[in-house]
């Protein structure tokens, strides 16, 4: 039977099935047989694309030289980028470095503003003490009145944005000295300031407190806390605390280091200090020396040198501006009625009635008490300051630094009825008088004093002190003064009538004027919105990625109030997300923020780099201490 | 006459059609070295296990087709010299303990950073800023420092003297303030010159399991010590 199938001998070489007797896509993955297709199979050239194969990886997956996938672990370029920027801000703060450069970057503390565009900059407020920019905008001129004890703003609106204690000055007791911390804006303040007047006997007048205008200039100021202290003015025996059984005796002297006298208290001394101060409690010595705050009422008090709360001496070296006050008048017994000096800037003027010093037992009407310089204490009536140490006439002559120099006091009462003291008070005080043989002159005015760190000299303003024998009549320097009466009507009123200065006229009930102390300067307040943009860094070649830390010390939303972006082309900035890694050192301050993103900016020439911060809707004080920025 | 041979001639075109095909009757002996890219289904899903892939898991298919290890060593030396340039820093600014972005740096200018309650024999020299061992034994044990997440691995630079050597004394590390997962150290080298302060590297992964596994500490345990050893600083780092 011949065969009914065909089979391969039945096929002619001629007979194979060519390609085009083969339907079209008549082999079906069915047709072929499983896990036969080798690599033989496949074409040198067959290029099987990607997506061909089964890939089951994420996309930071990798294929392993096993056929595995994996990640490969990357991490840590980031965090080391990162980290980098760290230390280069760490050593940037410790060595006081301005913006330095790094290989694809940048690290800028804000040592200076030198890598920020301050033009493009909106409500950023720079603080150069302490090398942070903050979203506040300026609040110029704000002008506030420190009284004995009040604070007074010629806009009381302006009074939230300072901090500050009101000093209290009080007869008898201990008072306290005022402060102030200045606003993180303040550099620059327009100062203007009396010293008190001093209180009088029955017949000569206090003299008046001196005065000073000068612009006290310093980064330091800003964000810091400093002290001040409002001469008090000097009063009669009447007014004081405690009242000494006699009428003729026993006159405390104003806050501020104004000297007990015998029938007149001089003023206290105005002044500034850049730190926290000490007062001493006012009191008087005893013949042998020892300190007695007031207390029972004798005869004499103490009689020794007495004088009001005031500054310790050793306080000197903080002082920063310092008027001194009146010295107070005194009984002439017969003589021409004498006046007490006045007090001044650069000198107090002398008591009337002469100034040459005669000794104890010489009598006559030399015995006023000379006005102080900025140099030295005013020379004391004739009898010794007092008997005991610590305030007899060594001290009172010794200059500072030496530990025993006396400051802010004027010459007390002393050994009664031969010293009647009333020397006003300042950076030196004045004199106090003596009553050798029954004449007894006024007391010296206390003089001021500037520190040139802060203070320079052109600046400073002030009038010649009035009082004493070339001008009796008892007059406020504020008066005469051309920057007091130049100053716009709502701020001459800070300065009230009976706290300009005034030297007491003559009776015993009157009282000296306290002083005063102006302070315009401009301040901040907290902005809603802020735009902090750096300087254009050039890249070498066109990144496509940033990473930035952030130094910062952030009190509203990360990432929607406060915002930062990169760019590279100058125009398009990339919104970067921050991360918040923690405290640069400790548990609070300056937080470390880290993030990155890449870059897509098309303008040409794309190498143009800058970071931007954008604060708004900001209810707090966020404060930027520093950016590094990095780009590959 | 019947055909008793096919030619070729005798089959129309798309005479063979699918159904002409056996299943499963094309195999690679079929085949030439004919298959291309368009000859695979879109949705062939090949596994990547039929690819030839003699390669150890540590490296990876390059462009080229070819097996290598991608070079991550710089990135831990990276890391170790952050820490060695932080604490540089830290010696020649006079900087307590501070931090690094998933990272401590401590060149002990103080003890705020130690926890001295829990360390033992550990005498702390204020002008030298060091730890020694006061016996034959020593333990010296940080604080804790908070992970902003769970790290997996910690990177320590220890500087320090120690004539005893490595061998005695055990470095570690841990995440969950419970279990100290040990770390080998590499001797680096003098910090500067030919003697003083030597660097100490090393890593290791972190496996506490307690909770919360944020709590990171480092410690170091020096045990049949008889010379004088002076921990200079630690700098520490997770990820």
């Amino acid at each position: 039977m011949s065969d009914t199938k065909v089979n391969s001998n039945m096929i002619e070489e001629s007979g194979k099935v060519s390609s085009g007797q083969i339907q079209p896509n008549s082999i079906s993955t069915a047709d072929i047989s499983n896990a036969t297709i080798t690599n033989s199979d496949i074409s040198p050239s067959a290029a099987i694309a990607l997506n061909k194969f089964s890939l089951p990886g994420s996309s930071s997956d990798f294929l392993k030289g096993d056929g595995s996938f994996g990640t490969v672990d990357l991490s840590a370029v980031g965090t080391n980028a990162f980290n980098v920027g760290v230390l280069g801000f760490k050593l940037a703060v410790n060595e006081g470095l301005t913006i330095f450069n790094l290989v694809d970057g940048i690290v800028d503390e804000f040592n200076s503003e030198g890598g920020i565009d301050t033009g493009e900059n909106s409500n950023a407020s720079y603080e150069s003490a302490s090398d942070f920019y903050q979203n506040l905008s300026p609040t110029p001129g704000v002008a506030m009145h420190l009284g004995v004890d009040a604070v007074t703003f010629e806009n009381p609106e302006h009074a939230p944005l300072i901090t500050y204690t009101s000093q209290e000055a009080t007869f008898g007791a201990f008072g306290t000295q005022g402060s102030i911390t200045f606003p993180t804006l303040t550099t620059s303040i327009e100062a203007t300031m009396v010293g008190a007047g001093a209180g009088n006997n029955a017949a000569g007048s206090g003299g008046s407190g001196g005065s000073v205008q000068g612009t006290i200039a310093s980064p330091s100021i800003a964000g810091a806390t400093w002290d001040y202290v409002v001469g008090e003015g000097g009063a009669g025996p009447q007014y004081s605390t405690p009242q000494y059984p006699s009428s003729d005796i026993g006159a405390t002297g104003g806050y501020g280091g104004g000297a007990y006298g015998s029938t007149g208290g001089s003023g206290g001394f105005t002044g500034i200090f850049d730190s926290e101060v000490t007062i001493i409690e006012g009191g008087t010595y005893n013949e042998t020396g020892n300190y007695h705050t007031p207390g029972t009422p004798n005869n004499y008090p103490f009689e020794g040198p007495g004088f009001s709360d005031t500054v310790s001496p050793t306080n000197a070296s903080e002082a920063v501006l310092i008027v001194g006050s009146g010295g107070a008048g005194e009984n002439s017994n017969g003589a021409p009625a004498a006046q007490g000096g006045g007090g001044g800037f650069t000198a107090g003027t002398n008591g009337s009635g002469g100034f040459s010093v005669p000794t104890a037992s010489s009598g006559g009407s030399n015995a006023s008490g000379g006005g102080a310089d900025q140099e030295a204490n005013g020379h004391l009536g004739a009898y010794p300051f007092g008997e005991g140490s610590g305030f007899g006439p060594a001290e009172w002559t010794q200059e500072s630094p030496h530990p025993d120099a006396i400051h802010f006091q004027g010459g007390g009462m002393g050994y009664p009825p031969y010293h009647y003291g009333g020397g006003g008070s300042g950076y030196h005080g004045g004199g106090g008088t003596s009553d050798p043989g029954g004449y007894t002159g006024g007391a010296g005015g206390g003089a001021g004093y500037s520190n040139p760190t802060y203070v320079a000299t052109p600046s400073l303003e002030y009038e010649a002190a009035v009082g004493s024998a070339s001008n009796p009549t008892p007059l406020s320097v504020f008066d005469e003064a051309p920057y007091y009466t130049g100053l716009p009507s709502p701020r001459q009123a800070l300065f009230a009538d009976g706290a300009r200065g005034e030297g007491s006229t003559s009776g015993r009930t009157n009282a000296g004027g306290d002083g005063g102390i102006l302070l315009v300067f401009d301040a901040g307040s907290s902005a809603t919105s802020m735009t902090l943009v750096s300087d254009t860094f050039t890249a070498s070649a066109t990144p496509s990625t940033s990473r930035v830390v952030l130094f910062a010390e952030i009190a509203d939303d990360l990432n929607t109030d406060v915002a930062i972006s990169v760019t590279r082309d100058n125009t398009t900035y990339n919104s970067v997300s921050l991360t918040d890694t923690g405290y640069v050192s400790g548990s609070s301050g300056i937080k470390i923020y880290t993030g990155s993103t890449p870059l897509t900016g098309s303008a040409s020439p794309q190498v143009q780099m800058r970071w931007k911060v954008v604060g708004s809707s900001l209810t707090g004080t966020n404060k930027i201490h520093g950016v590094a920025l990095q780009w590959a | 006459m019947g055909i008793t041979k096919l030619e070729n001639q005798n089959l129309s075109n798309d005479a063979i059609g699918s159904g002409e095909i056996n299943t499963g009757s094309v195999d690679s002996s079929k085949i030439g070295a004919e298959v291309k890219n368009e000859n695979i289904s879109p949705s062939a899903n090949i596994s990547a296990t039929k690819l030839a892939l003699p390669g150890p898991p540590s490296q990876f298919v390059r462009g080229d087709g070819s097996f290598g290890a991608i070079d991550t060593a710089g990135i831990d030396e990276n890391a170790f010299n952050v820490g060695v340039l932080g604490f540089k820093m830290a010696v020649n600014d006079g900087l307590t303990i501070f931090n690094l972005v998933d990272g401590v740096v401590d060149e002990f200018h103080d003890n705020t950073g130690v926890d001295t309650a829990e360390s033992s024999n550990a005498t702390y020299d204020a002008s030298a800023d060091t730890f020694s061992n006061s016996t034959t034994s020593m333990t010296l044990i940080s604080d804790t420092f908070t992970a902003n997440t769970t790290p997996s691995t910690a990177r320590i630079v220890l500087f320090a003297e120690l004539p005893d050597g490595t061998s005695d004394f055990t470095i570690s590390a841990t995440r969950d303030n419970s279990t100290f997962n040990n770390i080998t150290l590499t001797d680096e080298g003098y910090q500067a010159g030919s003697s003083g302060i030597k660097i100490f590297s090393g890593s290791t992964s972190l496996t506490g399991s307690s909770s919360p596994q944020v709590q990171v500490r480092w410690k170091i345990v020096g045990s049949s010590l008889t010379g004088t050893n002076k921990i200079h600083g630690v700098s520490l780092q997770w990820e």
